[in-house]
């Protein structure tokens, strides 16, 4: 089964989206994550140098005392005093700050040193130069100096270890975005190539379907009415090709029918006006001399009002049946044409004593043969009829070729018609004139336009009142390539 | 033998056109009997000489038939093609009566 073409194309549509809300997500994590990085980062360097000033002052200090104990002069001891002011606010600030345990201990014993190398220099600078006996400034410096050692080697461990937890931030950051570039171009990649192989192949078989369909429905606009069109599934395509089948199938159904109805015309209407016919013409044979003069009046009055009736279904059930008859055309010598219809017409011709003209050679022209006949022998029996009373028919036949299309003509010198009733004259039941002088069904020129209109051509007509009609129906040439 | 013993087998329905046939048999001095049927199950009857028509005496194999194609029961298309499959009737010819124009259902 074939799934949904509509769902299909949603469910890309979904893919792609949800992808997009993911790269999103993930982007707008990644950011987070870089923000907290560099401001850790930034807190790390904060560290160091307070780390550092540390030192510095811790240094200063013990070079400051030792300064006073060389020189015996006060001034020497400002920086030892600054740096007594400081270091203790320094501490507590690194302990507010500092993160790891590791960390901790190591500050607590820089504490303990700092103090120890504190003391030391604090006995050393409040004692009078005078008291102190040198040897024991001496001591003391010694004992501050190794605190200041160890102190110098807690501030580096320390100093290393908030360097390294700066790197890996740093290092652990860049490899995140490394990531996210990554992730980003390549699931990109996958979800347009994805998009695209599906969609290119939704739209693929979307074409290929829908050229079937057109297919079919130019075959049944031809009238091919047993085509069916090949399309199975569930999707929307082939429920639209499954109507199609079924409406396909209704008009031939239906058109089945239109052809019993036509026969059943033919024959169960014809055959109460054969009676009729048969029965009237028996009466005006057989009991002629009883009837009288009315009575065969009467009687040849019926006969005539069924031979209308029956030309009038003849010529119905040849206009319904020229929109159903499939017309495959095929080059047909236009001449060939003329001459068997003229032949064939030979009767009505030497009645009206009339006088054809053909305009030899006529060239082929691609039509239906019986279809062409029907129009030519309606076209020369309208000319054989319009006539003045009185007056012998003159019609001339003749084509032209024009390109690739032949317009045959069909000229008489009769009454006419006038420009007003040009369009009207090709319609089904229009007539111009009274049944008595001019009889007829009415069908004979819509049958020519149907017809010629079935063939793929055109039908017309020049005239005026009193001057004689040219009819003319255009078509292809025989010649011509399909 | 004389005409009249050559006996014309008319299957028709229709009454006014078995009238209208007979008038023209007299009208063309055609002496020969008509026998008439008015559906293609009689006409198959009559033919196979079975049931009421059992009595070839009264009911002689006909020398022709006249053979309507719109028929109760069964069509003169039936009867047509039941006709073509008996060997024993293979010479017998019949005259369709129509008077459509086109056959709607080719006779094979």
């Amino acid at each position: 089964m074939r799934p949904s073409i509509i769902r299909k194309l949603t469910l890309i549509y979904v893919f792609t989206i949800i992808c997009l809300v993911l790269f999103g997500l993930a982007a707008v994590q990644n950011m987070q994550r870089l923000r907290a990085s560099t401001v850790a980062g930034a807190h790390n360097q904060a560290l160091i140098s307070q780390l550092q000033t540390l030192l510095v002052d811790l240094l200063d200090a013990e070079t400051s005392v030792r300064g006073y104990v060389a020189s015996g002069h006060d001034d020497f001891l400002a920086s030892y005093r600054a740096a007594l002011a400081v270091v203790p606010g320094a501490l507590a600030d690194l302990a507010g700050e500092l993160a790891t345990p590791a960390q901790r201990t190591r500050l607590a014993a820089l504490q303990e040193t700092t103090d120890q190398e504190l003391d030391a220099l604090r006995l050393v600078a409040d004692t009078p130069r005078a008291v102190t006996p040198a040897t024991t400034a001496v001591d003391l410096l010694r004992s501050s100096r190794s605190a200041m050692e160890r102190a110098r080697s807690l501030i580096d461990d320390m100093t290393a270890a908030e360097r390294r937890t700066l790197e890996h931030d740093q290092a652990a950051a860049l490899t995140g975005q490394r990531l996210m570039l990554e992730g980003l171009v390549g699931g990109g990649l996958v979800v347009v190539a994805l998009s695209l192989i599906v969609g290119a192949s939704v739209l693929r078989d979307l074409r290929w379907r829908l050229a079937l369909l057109a297919d079919g429905a130019r075959r049944l606009g031809e009238g091919e009415l047993a085509h069916r069109v090949a399309i199975a599934g569930r999707d929307e395509i082939s429920g639209l090709a499954r109507a199609f089948n079924r409406m396909a199938g209704r008009l031939q159904d239906s058109n089945a029918a239109l052809d019993a109805f036509a026969y059943t015309v033919s024959h169960d209407l014809r055959a109460p006006l054969r009676a009729m016919q048969g029965f009237s013409k028996a009466l005006l044979e057989d009991f002629a001399d009883a009837l009288g003069a009315q009575g065969r009046d009467y009687a040849s009055r019926v006969v005539a009002a069924a031979a209308r009736m029956d030309d009038l279904i003849q010529d119905l059930l040849a206009y319904s049946r020229l929109s159903r008859t499939d017309m495959a055309l095929s080059p047909v010598p236009l001449e060939e044409a003329v001459d068997s219809i003229l032949s064939r017409m030979q009767g009505v011709i030497g009645e009206r004593n009339a006088a054809i003209t053909v305009e030899r050679p006529l060239p082929a022209v691609r039509a239906h043969r019986a279809t062409l006949q029907q129009c030519l022998i309606n076209l020369v029996n309208n000319a054989l009829k319009f006539t003045a009373p009185g007056d012998a028919p003159d019609i001339r036949i003749r084509a032209e070729t024009n390109g690739a299309r032949v317009r045959c003509w069909v000229e008489d010198r009769g009454i006419g018609v006038a420009p007003d009733h040009h369009e009207r004259i090709f319609r089904v039941f229009e007539r111009l004139h009274g049944s008595e002088t001019y009889p007829g069904t009415g069908i004979g020129l819509a049958i020519v336009k149907k017809g010629v209109e079935r063939m793929e051509g055109q039908v017309g007509v020049e005239s005026a009142a009193g001057q004689g009609s040219r009819f003319w129906f255009e078509l292809r040439g025989g010649d011509a390539a399909a | 033998m004389m005409a009249s013993d050559f006996t014309i087998l008319l299957v028709e329905d229709n009454p006014d056109d078995v009238l209208l046939i007979q008038r023209a048999f007299r009208k063309a001095n055609l002496v020969n009997p008509i026998s008439v049927v008015d559906d293609g199950e009689k006409a198959i009857a009559y033919l196979s000489g079975s049931g009421d028509y059992a009595d070839r005496a009264r009911h002689p194999v006909p020398v022709l038939v006249l053979l309507d194609l719109k028929l109760p029961r069964r069509s003169g298309h039936e009867v047509l093609s039941w006709i073509k499959q008996h060997a024993a009737l293979k010479r017998l010819p019949v005259v369709v009566l129509t008077s459509t124009t086109s056959a709607p259902t080719p006779i094979s």
